[in-house]
């Protein structure tokens, strides 16, 4: 199984449909309540990334015949220049519109980390990738 | 609880949903992910914010309700949006302090 999501900077009306969508397909099969909610928010919160710091990217969700499910996050830039400060929690570089609504409280990436059985990043200014398998 | 137990308080429901939904918690917030880190299954959650993308936080989270507090209210596409996904919306007057006050004496 699976989906590719286009996802557009600073789109925040449709900012989390990759998320909401992919969370009703695992719902649909019946996937573990844990597993679901450990999808749910590490997803919403690389799709918003993208959505608020990046020029646009794409969301992939695919699940392998053993039920592990990864789910990568491709933009195209212009990249984190410091991948350790953007890792601490509290840490922000949001805009004024992105904090108006919500966004911004610097826990993305942590948020992530805490859920995803495993997590890896790297970022150039052509682009930052995400990568992260829940089981 | 279920959420139609507490409009018996001088909440607004703005939406046409059953409002059978269990509250499980209550939860204040307004930093998004600061709410997806730390909500569960059947909070009634409480903000100020109103944007349309609190809706897929109560969804992506399995929400009971969201209480729009202090007078803050959604735009119709919020509305619409909760409402097609069955996501109770009530607005409150009140500040979140004092709605958790009248929520614990309901029995919350």
């Amino acid at each position: 199984m699976k989906y590719v999501y286009q996802v557009e900077k600073e789109n925040y009306e449709d900012a989390g449909k990759a998320s909401t969508d992919i969370k009703r397909t695992l719902k649909t099969i019946g996937i573990d309540r844990r597993v679901l909610k450990a999808v749910a928010i590490a997803c919403y919160e690389a799709e918003i990334n993208i959505v608020i710091h990046s020029n646009g990217g794409t969301v992939t969700f695919e699940m392998d015949d053993d039920g592990v499910i990864t789910l990568s996050f491709d933009d195209v830039g212009p990249g984190i220049e410091d991948l350790e400060l953007a890792q601490t929690p509290g840490y922000s570089t949001a805009s004024t519109k992105a904090r108006s609504l919500g966004f911004g409280a610097g826990m993305g990436l942590s948020n992530m980390k805490s859920v995803a059985s495993s997590f890896q990043i790297t970022s150039s200014p052509e682009g930052t990738h995400i990568q992260m398998t829940f089981q | 609880m279920q959420v139609k137990q507490i409009l018996q308080l001088p909440l607004e429901l703005i939406n046409d949903v059953s409002c059978k939904q269990e509250i499980k918690d209550v939860y204040i917030g307004d930093l998004l992910s600061v709410v997806m880190a730390h909500g569960k299954e059947g909070t009634l959650w409480l903000t100020v914010q109103k944007h349309l993308n609190v809706v897929a936080v109560a969804q992506l989270l399995d929400f009971a309700g969201i209480v729009f507090v202090q007078g803050s209210y959604p735009d119709e596409e919020t509305i619409q949006k909760a409402t097609e996904l069955q996501i109770p919306l009530l607005v409150s007057p009140k500040d979140a302090f004092a709605l958790v006050k009248d929520l614990i004496t309901l029995g919350l």
